[in-house]
């Protein structure tokens, strides 16, 4: 070993406020957003909901009351019933049970559609920014035709095309939405992260690490992409709120998801009937697809605010 | 501490021109010669470094001093093939270094050689870290990727290493993210990542110009204390002759893309030849002038690298100007008469030129 050599290290001022870092200065401000610590609040119910849904509703979501259906002359029973918090639709199904069920749908379409996006977007955008050139002229523009093709006939071509397959059938139909809704949502992340790399890459410290022999591959996993990472969340949970609507708009037009399980978007379209006798079967759906949107909408924002650069250290 | 897998062949600090038996070689690690990279703009070709030649032997440190814009940085980045490609590329000339030709490597293996053999430290280490990776493993990054060593061994030579470079604590501070550093701290750490590998070459670009007066001094010590301990030899660049006269054996003066004269300390900074080199060194401040003074500059701008024509590169700015500094660019040409290694590139110091 050396003789070290004498360092300034312990006689430099000590700092007032420890110092934070940029994740740790992101959360801080992002807990002081009230609008977005209320939505993350419900993020993480639903979650719970969507995870543990069947054991918490009152009925299995297929399950029939047909005494108190025929009690009620076969109409939908009322909010309020007994037994029947929301009421049931016109076939006697428990719709608070269902609007749980329904809860489960959304957030897995929030789940996969967006790791659909990640798997995607990310490689491509990387690859794009990194290799740049034409490998990025032919990325960009391919990015730019599937931007430019019309989502929802996509997705339903998509689904016409597969709906018979063993992928199509799997997961209840489900499967196929979730890959098609994603499949046209990528763009957006290729987009996000080929800016990212393409600022980054011309950065010091990946200069630095070119110079130590780090592989570009390495490069990009490890020094650019993490450093990426705050506008990444940003852009999912962003994301998320499109994706649920894009399913329940699917769900409500009857190509989504089908019966006996429903979703908030089917839930609706049946509900749809009898808006004009019975409109809690449209309200309730109608709120808790509202309520999660906006809670995905407020947490992404405050996250977006938390991560931008130029408010760091204030607020 | 010693390097884990140095070849053994390899001659360290043997004077320059002096045969090895084993390998045929003289003692200089490092051969550049006529080296071009240009870089290819919209605004046309940017000749940034041309017919640019400089030996290093094996444990020695060279200056490469000169103005911003005069190709330094360019010339060290072209060494390690780092030139941002497009729009720059190396044009010609050959590098040979420790017997490898480095401009007809694959870039796969350049890439084994960034790091293990060659080192580099960026100017300015506020940026040059990883802001989200802790510092023990950008350390650890080099010598896992070229020397094999497994995580819990790249962690102990990681914080053998911070404390080489003397950060307190060494072992407490490799979870550490570099902004709970300070810029000198921090450059103390690029230092290790630089010599993690115990490379031959180490190249420092402008290593203290981000850093406060303070802190120059000592990191400067630092260097040249671990550089002697492991016979690295340095390409020192700065724009700052009081650094390159107290670290560096030799000195290279850049001017616009070009060497314009090279030797040792003693004879550049003593008898210096081009005009050039003359003027840098007047502009200095000195402790020995009339206080309050104004500080002398050199007139006119550095010339157009993009068409800098047939003439010396210094003409236009060169107080000594004759014809022939208009029709022709001199050759480097050696001045036995002022040192044995001292060498410009200037017709009015050549033998029977009109300068004295």
């Amino acid at each position: 070993m050396t003789t070290p050599i004498p360092a300034p290290g312990d006689l430099e001022p000590l700092v007032a406020r420890p110092a934070i870092g940029p994740r740790r200065d992101a959360w801080r401000r992002l807990r002081r957003n009230r609008l977005a610590i209320v939505g993350a609040v419900i993020v993480v119910v639903l979650l719970v909901i969507a995870v543990l849904g069947p054991a918490l509703a009152p009925w299995p979501y297929r399950v029939q009351d047909l005494d108190a259906l025929r009690a009620n002359s076969n109409r939908p029973l009322p909010p309020f019933s007994p037994g029947h918090l929301m009421g049931t639709d016109q076939l006697g199904r428990d719709l608070f049970s269902r609007l749980l069920d329904g809860a489960q749908i959304s957030m897995s379409v929030a789940v996969v559609v967006q790791l659909v996006v990640l798997v995607i977007g990310v490689p491509i955008g990387a690859a794009a920014g990194w290799f740049g050139g034409r490998i990025d002229n032919y990325l960009m523009r391919f990015t730019d035709v599937i931007y430019a093709f019309p989502d929802l006939l996509f997705i339903i071509l998509l689904g016409v095309a597969l709906r018979d397959t063993v992928f199509g059938k799997a997961m209840n139909g489900l499967l196929l939405i979730f890959v098609a809704i994603g499949l046209t949502a990528w763009v957006t992340m290729a987009r996000l992260v080929r800016g990212q790399v393409l600022t980054l890459k011309e950065s010091e410290f990946v200069e630095a690490a070119r110079a130590i022999g780090v592989s570009d591959f390495k490069i990009v996993v490890r020094h650019i992409l993490p450093n990426s990472v705050g506008p990444i969340i940003v852009a999912v949970t962003l994301g998320i709120p499109s994706a649920i609507l894009a399913e329940a708009t699917l769900s409500f037009i009857g190509i989504g998801i089908q019966s006996p399980r429903a979703s908030w978007g089917s839930l609706i379209d049946d509900g749809s009937r009898w808006v004009q006798s019975e409109p809690h079967l449209v309200v309730f759906p109608a709120m808790a697809l509202a309520i999660a949107l906006t809670s995905f909408t407020f947490l992404g924002d405050g996250l977006r605010d938390a991560f931008d650069p130029k408010l760091r250290g204030r607020q | 501490m010693r390097p884990p897998s140095q070849p053994a062949a390899t001659p360290h600090g043997r004077p320059p021109g002096q045969l090895d038996d084993a390998t045929g070689r003289d003692g200089t690690l490092l051969h550049v010669r006529d080296l071009a990279t240009y870089f290819f703009t919209p605004g046309g070709v940017v000749h940034a470094v041309d017919e640019v030649s400089f030996e290093l032997g094996y444990g020695e440190t060279l200056g490469l001093v000169g103005e911003s814009g005069s190709g330094k940085s360019v010339t060290a980045l072209s060494i390690a093939r780092l030139v941002a490609e497009p729009p720059g590329r190396i044009v010609g000339g050959e590098i040979d270094f420790d017997g490898i030709d480095l401009l007809g490597l694959p870039d796969e293996e350049m890439r084994l050689v960034r790091g293990r053999r060659i080192g580099f430290i960026f100017q300015d280490p506020m940026t040059s870290l990883n802001p989200t990776l802790p510092v023990g493993h950008q350390i650890s990054e080099s010598t896992r990727t070229h020397l094999g060593l497994s995580r819990s061994a790249a962690a102990t030579r990681a914080a053998d290493l911070l404390g080489m470079v003397g950060i307190p604590r060494p072992r407490d501070r490799l979870g550490d993210y570099p902004h709970q550093f300070s810029g000198g701290m921090r450059q103390r750490v690029m230092i290790a990542i630089a010599l993690a590998c115990q490379p031959a070459l180490l190249i420092a670009d402008e290593p203290t110009t981000a850093l406060d007066v303070t802190v120059q001094a000592q990191i400067m010590e630092l260097l040249r204390s671990l550089t002697e301990e492991f016979r690295t030899a340095v390409i020192l660049i700065t724009h700052d002759l009081g650094i390159a006269a107290g670290m560096c054996q030799r000195v290279s003066v850049m001017y616009a893309g070009r060497i314009v004269e090279s030797g040792l300390v003693d004879d550049i900074f003593g008898r210096p030849q081009m005009p050039y080199t003359r003027a840098l060194l007047d502009s200095r401040p000195r402790l020995d002038r009339e206080p309050g003074g104004r500080l002398r500059t050199i007139e006119g701008f550095p010339p157009d690298l993009v068409d800098p024509g047939p003439a010396c590169r210094f003409a236009p700015r060169c107080p000594h100007r004759r014809d022939v500094c208009d029709a022709r660019e001199p050759l480097m040409t050696a001045r036995p008469a002022t040192g044995e290694r001292h060498a410009a590139r200037c017709w009015g110091t050549e033998p029977g030129g009109w300068i004295q």
